[in-house]
Protein backbone atom coordinates (compact mmCIF):
# COMPACT_ATOMS: atom_id res chain seq x y z
CA UNK A 1 0.00 0.00 0.00
CA UNK A 2 2.68 2.44 1.11
CA UNK A 3 4.92 1.41 -1.79
CA UNK A 4 2.35 2.89 -4.11
CA UNK A 5 3.14 6.31 -2.66
CA UNK A 6 6.87 5.79 -2.45
CA UNK A 7 7.28 4.82 -6.06
CA UNK A 8 8.83 7.48 -8.24
CA UNK A 9 6.24 9.34 -10.23
CA UNK A 10 6.04 7.90 -13.68
CA UNK A 11 3.48 8.36 -16.31
CA UNK A 12 4.01 5.18 -18.25
CA UNK A 13 1.39 4.11 -20.67
CA UNK A 14 0.95 0.67 -22.16
CA UNK A 15 -0.05 0.62 -25.80
CA UNK A 16 -1.24 -2.51 -27.59
CA UNK A 17 -1.48 -2.77 -31.36
CA UNK A 18 -3.95 -4.79 -33.33
CA UNK A 19 -2.82 -6.81 -36.31
CA UNK A 20 -2.80 -4.53 -39.39
CA UNK A 21 -2.80 -7.52 -41.76
CA UNK A 22 -3.70 -11.19 -41.79
CA UNK A 23 -0.86 -13.66 -42.16
CA UNK A 24 2.09 -14.89 -40.14
CA UNK A 25 3.99 -12.63 -37.81
CA UNK A 26 7.73 -13.31 -37.69
CA UNK A 27 10.81 -11.80 -36.00
CA UNK A 28 12.49 -8.95 -37.85
CA UNK A 29 15.55 -11.17 -38.21
CA UNK A 30 13.63 -13.08 -40.89
CA UNK A 31 13.19 -10.00 -43.08
CA UNK A 32 15.42 -10.23 -46.20
CA UNK A 33 16.75 -6.68 -45.81
CA UNK A 34 19.68 -5.96 -43.52
CA UNK A 35 18.41 -2.53 -42.48
CA UNK A 36 15.23 -4.09 -41.08
CA UNK A 37 16.59 -7.46 -39.95
CA UNK A 38 19.38 -5.88 -37.91
CA UNK A 39 16.93 -3.46 -36.29
CA UNK A 40 18.45 -0.33 -37.85
CA UNK A 41 15.06 1.03 -38.89
CA UNK A 42 13.35 0.27 -35.57
CA UNK A 43 12.13 -2.36 -33.15
CA UNK A 44 9.13 -4.55 -33.80
CA UNK A 45 8.22 -7.49 -35.99
CA UNK A 46 7.12 -8.32 -39.52
CA UNK A 47 4.06 -9.92 -41.06
CA UNK A 48 4.01 -12.24 -44.05
CA UNK A 49 0.67 -11.05 -45.39
CA UNK A 50 -2.04 -13.29 -46.76
CA UNK A 51 -4.20 -10.41 -48.00
CA UNK A 52 -3.67 -6.96 -49.42
CA UNK A 53 -5.60 -4.73 -47.07
CA UNK A 54 -3.59 -2.84 -44.46
CA UNK A 55 -5.56 -1.42 -41.55
CA UNK A 56 -4.44 0.92 -38.81
CA UNK A 57 -3.11 -0.93 -35.74
CA UNK A 58 -3.98 2.02 -33.48
CA UNK A 59 -5.90 5.26 -33.26
CA UNK A 60 -3.70 8.22 -34.00
CA UNK A 61 -2.40 10.44 -36.77
CA UNK A 62 -0.93 9.60 -40.16
CA UNK A 63 2.35 11.52 -40.04
CA UNK A 64 3.65 10.31 -43.39
CA UNK A 65 2.43 8.35 -46.39
CA UNK A 66 5.32 7.73 -48.75
CA UNK A 67 4.35 9.07 -52.20
CA UNK A 68 4.55 5.60 -53.76
CA UNK A 69 2.10 4.36 -51.08
CA UNK A 70 4.13 1.33 -50.00
CA UNK A 71 4.83 2.67 -46.52
CA UNK A 72 3.08 4.72 -43.87
CA UNK A 73 4.09 6.18 -40.51
CA UNK A 74 1.48 6.57 -37.77
CA UNK A 75 1.81 8.51 -34.53
CA UNK A 76 0.13 7.59 -31.28
CA UNK A 77 -0.92 10.37 -28.88
CA UNK A 78 2.15 9.48 -26.75
CA UNK A 79 4.39 10.53 -29.65
CA UNK A 80 5.45 6.96 -30.50
CA UNK A 81 5.72 6.55 -34.26
CA UNK A 82 5.12 3.27 -36.08
CA UNK A 83 6.34 2.56 -39.57
CA UNK A 84 4.58 -0.08 -41.64
CA UNK A 85 6.56 -0.91 -44.77
CA UNK A 86 4.79 -3.22 -47.25
CA UNK A 87 7.25 -5.60 -48.86
CA UNK A 88 10.99 -5.30 -49.39
CA UNK A 89 12.46 -2.96 -52.03
CA UNK A 90 8.90 -2.26 -53.19
CA UNK A 91 9.94 1.37 -53.62
CA UNK A 92 11.11 0.15 -57.05
CA UNK A 93 7.48 -0.50 -58.10
CA UNK A 94 7.08 3.31 -57.95
CA UNK A 95 3.53 3.04 -56.64
CA UNK A 96 2.30 0.31 -58.98
CA UNK A 97 -0.01 -2.04 -57.09
CA UNK A 98 -0.48 0.29 -54.09
CA UNK A 99 -3.45 2.55 -53.27
CA UNK A 100 -3.33 4.77 -50.21
CA UNK A 101 -6.71 5.28 -48.54
CA UNK A 102 -5.38 7.98 -46.19
CA UNK A 103 -3.08 10.95 -46.54
CA UNK A 104 -0.48 12.65 -44.39
CA UNK A 105 -2.17 14.56 -41.57
CA UNK A 106 -5.29 12.39 -41.40
CA UNK A 107 -6.60 11.25 -38.03
CA UNK A 108 -7.30 7.53 -38.10
CA UNK A 109 -9.05 5.09 -35.79
CA UNK A 110 -7.82 1.57 -35.10
CA UNK A 111 -9.10 -0.72 -37.83
CA UNK A 112 -9.39 1.95 -40.53
CA UNK A 113 -8.06 0.93 -43.95
CA UNK A 114 -4.74 2.67 -44.67
CA UNK A 115 -3.46 1.10 -47.89
CA UNK A 116 -4.75 -1.52 -50.31
CA UNK A 117 -2.19 -3.41 -52.32
CA UNK A 118 -1.97 -6.11 -54.94
CA UNK A 119 -0.28 -9.01 -53.21
CA UNK A 120 -0.37 -11.06 -56.44
CA UNK A 121 1.51 -8.33 -58.32
CA UNK A 122 4.22 -8.15 -55.64
CA UNK A 123 4.71 -11.88 -55.88
CA UNK A 124 4.62 -12.07 -59.68
CA UNK A 125 7.16 -9.22 -59.86
CA UNK A 126 9.39 -11.19 -57.50
CA UNK A 127 9.23 -9.01 -54.39
CA UNK A 128 9.03 -10.31 -50.85
CA UNK A 129 5.72 -9.04 -49.40
CA UNK A 130 6.97 -9.33 -45.82
CA UNK A 131 5.81 -6.20 -44.01
CA UNK A 132 7.86 -4.83 -41.10
CA UNK A 133 5.89 -3.05 -38.36
CA UNK A 134 8.47 -1.10 -36.37
CA UNK A 135 8.67 1.71 -33.83
CA UNK A 136 10.95 4.33 -35.37
CA UNK A 137 11.43 6.59 -32.35
CA UNK A 138 12.21 3.87 -29.86
CA UNK A 139 13.87 6.28 -27.42
CA UNK A 140 10.31 6.91 -26.22
CA UNK A 141 9.92 3.29 -25.12
CA UNK A 142 10.47 2.14 -21.55
CA UNK A 143 11.58 -1.31 -22.74
CA UNK A 144 11.66 -3.46 -25.84
CA UNK A 145 8.20 -4.16 -27.26
CA UNK A 146 6.49 -7.48 -26.56
CA UNK A 147 5.88 -9.29 -29.83
CA UNK A 148 3.38 -11.99 -30.64
CA UNK A 149 4.60 -14.36 -33.34
CA UNK A 150 2.55 -16.83 -35.35
CA UNK A 151 -0.70 -16.76 -37.25
CA UNK A 152 -2.45 -13.39 -37.05
CA UNK A 153 -5.86 -12.26 -38.22
CA UNK A 154 -6.39 -8.67 -39.31
CA UNK A 155 -7.91 -6.63 -36.48
CA UNK A 156 -6.88 -9.08 -33.75
CA UNK A 157 -5.65 -7.37 -30.58
CA UNK A 158 -2.19 -7.94 -29.11
CA UNK A 159 0.23 -8.19 -32.03
CA UNK A 160 2.70 -5.85 -30.36
CA UNK A 161 2.64 -4.15 -26.97
CA UNK A 162 4.94 -1.56 -25.46
CA UNK A 163 5.19 0.95 -22.65
CA UNK A 164 6.10 4.54 -23.22
CA UNK A 165 8.27 6.61 -20.93
CA UNK A 166 5.78 9.47 -20.75
CA UNK B 1 30.76 29.43 -27.11
CA UNK B 2 28.79 30.84 -29.98
CA UNK B 3 28.28 28.77 -33.07
CA UNK B 4 27.85 30.07 -36.54
CA UNK B 5 25.41 28.18 -38.69
CA UNK B 6 27.04 26.20 -41.47
CA UNK B 7 25.36 25.23 -44.69
CA UNK B 8 26.14 23.55 -47.98
CA UNK B 9 24.18 22.36 -51.01
CA UNK B 10 24.07 18.80 -52.31
CA UNK B 11 22.53 17.11 -55.32
CA UNK B 12 20.90 13.81 -54.39
CA UNK B 13 22.47 10.80 -56.12
CA UNK B 14 20.18 8.01 -54.89
CA UNK B 15 18.12 6.99 -57.93
CA UNK B 16 15.07 6.17 -55.86
CA UNK B 17 15.35 9.31 -53.74
CA UNK B 18 15.47 9.35 -49.96
CA UNK B 19 12.94 6.58 -49.33
CA UNK B 20 12.76 4.77 -45.99
CA UNK B 21 16.13 3.00 -45.93
CA UNK B 22 18.38 5.84 -47.13
CA UNK B 23 16.33 8.32 -45.08
CA UNK B 24 17.01 6.25 -41.98
CA UNK B 25 20.71 6.20 -42.85
CA UNK B 26 20.69 10.02 -42.84
CA UNK B 27 18.75 10.11 -39.55
CA UNK B 28 21.15 7.64 -37.90
CA UNK B 29 24.12 9.69 -39.08
CA UNK B 30 22.60 13.00 -37.94
CA UNK B 31 21.52 11.59 -34.57
CA UNK B 32 25.15 11.02 -33.55
CA UNK B 33 25.68 14.77 -33.31
CA UNK B 34 24.58 17.24 -30.65
CA UNK B 35 24.16 20.18 -33.03
CA UNK B 36 20.85 20.96 -34.71
CA UNK B 37 20.79 19.59 -38.24
CA UNK B 38 18.22 20.51 -40.85
CA UNK B 39 17.76 19.61 -44.47
CA UNK B 40 16.21 22.34 -46.54
CA UNK B 41 14.38 21.69 -49.78
CA UNK B 42 12.64 24.42 -51.75
CA UNK B 43 12.84 26.81 -48.81
CA UNK B 44 11.35 24.43 -46.26
CA UNK B 45 13.49 22.99 -43.46
CA UNK B 46 13.11 19.47 -42.10
CA UNK B 47 14.67 17.89 -39.00
CA UNK B 48 17.45 15.56 -40.18
CA UNK B 49 17.25 13.61 -36.89
CA UNK B 50 13.66 12.50 -37.50
CA UNK B 51 12.64 9.81 -39.98
CA UNK B 52 9.31 11.55 -40.50
CA UNK B 53 11.22 14.80 -40.98
CA UNK B 54 13.51 13.46 -43.70
CA UNK B 55 10.73 11.49 -45.44
CA UNK B 56 8.45 14.54 -45.35
CA UNK B 57 10.99 16.46 -47.41
CA UNK B 58 10.13 14.06 -50.27
CA UNK B 59 13.66 14.20 -51.64
CA UNK B 60 14.09 12.74 -55.14
CA UNK B 61 17.04 11.87 -57.33
CA UNK B 62 18.62 15.03 -58.69
CA UNK B 63 17.03 17.33 -56.11
CA UNK B 64 19.23 20.03 -54.67
CA UNK B 65 19.03 20.21 -50.91
CA UNK B 66 20.82 22.36 -48.36
CA UNK B 67 22.30 20.80 -45.26
CA UNK B 68 22.29 23.21 -42.31
CA UNK B 69 24.03 22.54 -39.00
CA UNK B 70 24.50 24.73 -35.95
CA UNK B 71 26.04 23.89 -32.61
CA UNK B 72 28.55 21.50 -31.08
CA UNK B 73 30.30 19.35 -33.69
CA UNK B 74 28.75 21.18 -36.63
CA UNK B 75 31.84 20.97 -38.87
CA UNK B 76 32.13 17.23 -38.38
CA UNK B 77 28.39 16.80 -38.87
CA UNK B 78 28.53 18.76 -42.15
CA UNK B 79 31.35 16.53 -43.37
CA UNK B 80 29.81 13.20 -42.28
CA UNK B 81 26.25 13.84 -43.41
CA UNK B 82 27.40 15.78 -46.44
CA UNK B 83 29.49 12.83 -47.63
CA UNK B 84 26.41 10.63 -47.24
CA UNK B 85 24.11 13.03 -49.12
CA UNK B 86 26.66 13.41 -51.92
CA UNK B 87 26.88 9.59 -52.34
CA UNK B 88 24.33 7.16 -53.81
CA UNK B 89 23.84 6.05 -50.12
CA UNK B 90 22.97 2.54 -51.27
CA UNK B 91 23.30 0.41 -54.36
CA UNK B 92 21.14 1.65 -57.24
CA UNK B 93 18.55 0.59 -58.06
CA UNK B 94 17.16 -1.46 -55.18
CA UNK B 95 17.33 -5.12 -56.04
CA UNK B 96 14.39 -7.45 -55.73
CA UNK B 97 14.61 -9.96 -52.93
CA UNK B 98 12.87 -13.29 -53.12
CA UNK B 99 10.71 -14.27 -50.15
Amino acid sequence: MLSKWLKPKTNRQKITLLAPLSGQSVPLSEVPDAAFSQGHIGKGLAILPSSGRLISPLSGTVVHVIDTAHAVILEHASGVQILIHIGINTVSLRGRGFSARVKTGDRVVAGQVLIEFDLGLLRSEGYSAVTPVVIVNEHLLAADPECHYGAVNVGEMGLLAFETER
Amino acid sequence: MEWIEMQKQFVIQNLLGLHVRPAKAVVASASQFNCTIQIEKEGVQFNAKSLVGVLSAGIKFGDTVTLIAEGEGEAEAMKTIGDLLASPIEENPAKKVQP
